[in-house]
């Protein structure tokens, strides 16, 4: 069998860092006076991006172990909430996030115990726990917001810690990247990290060896639900508000960044890094071409051309390696 | 025409007597009798639905027999899980199973099984260094042990497997089907690792269709046929043609 | 769907009390029917029971009808395309409100947004026989004849939030309420254009940039129309509808901020809903400008919103008032049913741009606004 290079030495997909480079010097040179770089830019996208990021590092982990959650989506906003909700009550802002972690690590679980025990494809699966979810958020919350700046207010450490900046630098930038870092961590140098490969990519040879795949799934699956909720409070204190709409869109935009990152749709493949870097390299695209005043519906048709793109180089260049 | 002297050489290393298993109605196996030396190769033989998978799925764990008794090494044994089987040192290599195509040769080999730290974190150097000494002990030369299994031929992945079976001491190696839609050389390739376990005093139950690789490779030749042991002979003791003839006319003749 | 709950008890226990009364009799024509065995009077029997039966299940269906019906009999439905925003929740609390208030029962239907679903929607409430339906005329021609069907049938038909572009003539709903967007929209660019005025910005190169969560949606184009009348009026011409990207409030203040960052000509930014007019706040700040460096303003009053107004960097939102849109269908229904009214309602156009109404409108956002 043909070997190619470095890439199956290492099963890096070095297509991702490349790509990313590229598109940041595009943008970097090509949008009018170089606003890509303008900082007002950067600080607004490290501001915002991590919303999107620190589900979609979870959803990408998960697709590695072979399955897929589309109801981040409504998790989200369920959990921004009983976010709202626990402010309400008068309860402290920081305690609340600390109760709402294992709310969300329930939710989660609920997901990964459907999917293990009836065996059905977990695209459908979550799929209807996303509207499920979505539904009761509705019904719960009348579809009306919730401002929570007036609870936020006493607790100005709590404000600052997850939202704030040093100088322009916005703090969410860190939650994101030590995110990015643990898990990564967990996934590539850890036993479960190599149960999780495993599970991906060849279920059966895992559980023949005496992995325990319904308990990986299922702890992926309860990582993500604990993100959530760590987005959902991040987000509701950024936004001041509880939005029923929040998350409206994610479950697509998380799968699109991890398989940009190189992850395969069929599992065993992909890497922390890279789902990063597939995230940042997702919103970025939109970002810059918003800067490069292409037309109003354009943005998502190129979006949607990159994604289709780099699916197949990905493809591509694994086929290459195998 | 059976035999059940043992190779008075070795030691018994596996007895099962009076083994019988039922899926619902169906009697998959019934009153089977096996035995294995130490160092023995038995090559198991039969047509599809004669019970050789059931047989040693109850060896390795996945299925416990109705009636009968497992000896282990002299001693009376429960097998009631994959973990026991290979708690007593039986491993088993499935055709297409045991090995994760997108991972490397390191991980796949320790898969389920990885030496770490207390918290968890891998042993890579470990895992490294002892999965290319396994290869190496079977007789597989491979360049890293970073490479992806989907690199390798079929053969190598076999070896892969078979070496991974070395490696964590079994005394007794299960090879099911393993040279199935392997080429020429690979087969070879693949009787030069079974050897390398013979060598080192590993007993090997080796699973096929193929009557010419049993008489290659295997010192005793059971045959199954719709759950009952047909035959149970050395290979010295017969041939090729009248094995084959054994096992179409489905009786002890 | 939101039910009101309140039904008056005297009505109910009278009804019950009659109902209890015949089903009385009838039992015991049954048991004198089995205790003797002759036949004749048998048959006699069994004629009698079937007699009662049939006029005791007339006696209740006219003794509720002969009497003229009071509010507490009434019941309305409301059928929308609505769902998937904090506008509704408003709608239905006025709707629920003035249910209670009259004593009858009022429901409301979502299909967020989808036509063939809302079309259903209206088809099954014309077989639940409402007194009245009020409903959202989002399309010029698919409602004629439903409209026109329901009404042949005896029930009333409003129209509420949305109306056919051509009103009266293009759909026989009696009368309609609801926010004229395209006057709307021209209240709020007109008042944001007045502060330009009195700031002294230069009409010829101004730039409009108005954010539309779905840009292709009937409320984005027909408001973003009002816009541009008034634009007309004060001869600015450099217009361009930005696409925020749906109704994800990030999505929205990501896309906002690009293009306040790549468009530091903009002079005047709007935003066409809620969400978009919420993010107003954060986007501006964020593309590092301060209050009143871009006149900006919107529609409804999210949270963000009312923040942007105290802190300057909104001069001004629509409210819509749709808290009137469900609460005045319910009463418009009731009077046409009493005495044959058919007001017309713009209920929209509220600009709030001053500290005092914004005190108000901030106790009641999101419950009654």
């Amino acid at each position: 069998m043909k070997k190619s290079g470095l890439s199956p030495i290492l099963n890096y997909n070095i297509n991702t860092p490349i790509v990313f480079v590229a598109i940041v010097l595009f943008f970097i040179i090509f949008t009018p006076n170089h606003l890509f770089i303008d900082l007002r830019n950067l600080a607004s996208m490290g501001k915002l991006i991590p919303d999107l990021g620190i589900v979609a590092l979870g959803v990408g982990m998960l697709m590695i172990c072979g399955e897929f959650d589309l109801s981040i989506a409504s998790l989200i906003p369920l959990c921004s909430y009983v976010f709202a909700t626990f402010l309400m009550k008068g309860i402290n802002p920081a305690l609340a996030l600390i109760i709402l972690l294992p709310v969300g690590a329930a939710l989660g679980f609920i997901n990964g115990t459907i999917v293990v025990k009836t065996g059905l494809p977990s695209f459908i699966i979550t799929l209807s726990t996303m509207m499920f979810w979505r539904g009761v958020v509705f019904i719960l919350s009348r579809m009306a917001p919730i401002s929570i700046t007036k609870y936020i207010k006493p607790y100005p450490y709590f404000e600052k810690m997850l939202t704030g900046t040093i100088g322009r630098f916005p703090l969410q930038v860190i939650w994101f990247v030590g995110i990015a870092i643990i898990l990564g961590i967990l996934l590539h140098f850890t036993k479960f990290g190599n149960w999780i490969f495993a599970t991906g990519s060849s279920k059966g040879a895992a559980r023949a060896m005496g992995i325990n795949t319904n308990m990986v799934k299922t702890t992926c699956y309860i990582i993500i639900g604990v993100l959530c909720a760590v987005v959902g409070t991040l987000q509701s204190v950024r936004l001041g508000s509880f939005f029923a709409t929040q998350g409206v869109g994610f479950e697509l935009k998380t799968i699109a960044a991890a398989v940009v990152g190189g992850t395969s749709l069929r599992g065993g493949v992909g890497s922390m890094l890279n789902i990063f870097l597939g995230i940042l390299i997702i919103k970025i695209i939109e970002n810059g071409l918003i800067l490069m005043k292409v037309p109003v519906f354009g943005v998502e048709a190129f979006i949607g051309l990159a994604i289709i793109l780099f699916v197949i180089i990905n493809n591509f260049t694994q086929r290459q390696m195998t | 025409m059976s035999s059940n002297e043992s190779n008075s050489n070795s030691k018994e290393l596996l007895r099962m007597a009076g083994i019988n298993k039922y899926f619902g109605k169906v009697h998959a196996l019934e009153d089977i009798d096996f035995k294995i030396n130490e160092t023995e190769n038995v090559g198991l033989v039969g047509d599809n639905g004669a019970g050789k998978s059931t047989l040693i799925k109850i060896i390795s764990g996945y299925h416990r027999a109705e009636r009968g008794q497992i000896y282990f090494e002299g001693k009376k044994v429960r097998i009631s899980s994959p973990k026991d089987s290979r708690a007593l040192g039986i491993e088993t290599v499935y055709q297409e199973q045991a090995l994760a195509p997108d991972l490397s040769i390191s991980r796949n080999v320790f898969m389920g099984r990885e030496p770490a730290t207390a918290l968890g974190f891998l042993r890579k150097r470990v895992m490294d260094e002892e999965s290319m000494d396994a290869l190496k002990s079977i007789g597989l030369q491979l360049r890293s042990p970073n490479i992806n299994i989907s690199t390798l031929s079929g053969g190598e992945k076999q070896g892969v497997a078979i070496a991974r079976a070395f490696h964590f001491e079994a005394k007794l190696v299960i090879l099911d089907e393993p040279t199935m839609a392997l080429s020429v050389k690979e087969v070879r390739e693949v009787f030069n690792f079974v050897n390398q376990l013979k060598r080192k005093g590993i007993a090997v139950i080796f699973i096929t269709h193929n009557l010419h690789h049993v008489f290659t490779i295997s010192d005793r030749i059971v045959v199954l046929s719709h759950g009952k042991k047909l035959v149970d002979i050395k290979k010295k003791d017969t041939n090729v043609d009248e094995l084959s003839e054994i096992i179409v006319r489905g009786t002890i003749g | 769907m939101y039910i009101s709950k309140n039904i008056n008890p005297v009505n109910t226990i009278i009804t019950m009390q009659k109902i209890q009364f015949l089903l009385w009799v009838q039992v015991l024509q049954i048991l004198i029917l089995f205790s003797k065995g002759m036949k004749k009077v048998k048959k006699i029997m069994i004629f009698t029971i079937a007699v009662t039966f049939i006029v005791s299940m007339l006696f209740i269906g006219t003794s509720t009808a002969e009497v003229g019906k009071s509010a507490e009999e009434m019941y309305f439905r409301l059928v929308t395309h609505g769902g998937d925003d904090p506008f509704w929740a408003v709608v239905a609390q006025g709707m629920r409100d003035a249910a209670a208030e009259l004593g009858c029962k009022a429901e409301i239907d979502f299909s967020g947004g989808d036509l063939a679903k809302q079309q259903k929607a209206f088809l099954e409430a014309v077989t639940s026989k409402p007194d009245g339906i009020a409903l959202v005329i989002n399309d010029d021609t698919v409602w004629d004849k439903p409209v026109e069907d329901a009404i042949a049938a005896g029930i009333p038909v409003i129209g509420i939030n949305n109306d056919d572009t051509k009103g009266p003539v293009g759909n026989a709903r009696l009368c309609y309420i609801g926010q004229s967007e395209r006057r709307a929209g021209y209240i709020i660019a007109t008042r944001l254009f007045q502060e330009g005025e009195a700031a002294g910005v230069d009409f010829a190169t101004a730039h409009v940039g108005m954010a539309a969560e779905v840009p292709g949606a009937m409320y984005a184009t027909v408001r973003s129309q009002g816009v541009k009348d008034a634009m007309a009026e004060y001869g600015i011409t450099s217009f361009e509808m930005i696409d925020a990207g749906g109704l994800e409030a990030t999505t929205v203040e990501e896309r906002q901020t690009a293009y306040l960052i790549a468009n530091p000509k903009t002079t005047f930014f709007l935003g066409a809903g809620g969400i978009c007019t919420d993010r107003i706040l954060s986007s501006l700040k964020a593309a590092g400008l301060k209050p009143g460096e871009v006149i900006a303003g919107g529609f409804d009053t999210a949270p963000g919103t009312v923040e942007g107004l105290k802190e300057g960097y909104i001069t001004a939102t629509i409210d819509q008032q749709q808290y009137l849109q469900g609460y005045l269908a319910v009463y418009t229904l009731y009077l046409y049913n009493k005495f044959g009214l058919t007001p017309n309602v713009d209920t929209g156009g509220y600009l709030i741009d001053t500290p005092e109404i914004l005190g108000v409108i901030e106790e009641l956002s999101g419950t009654y606004r």
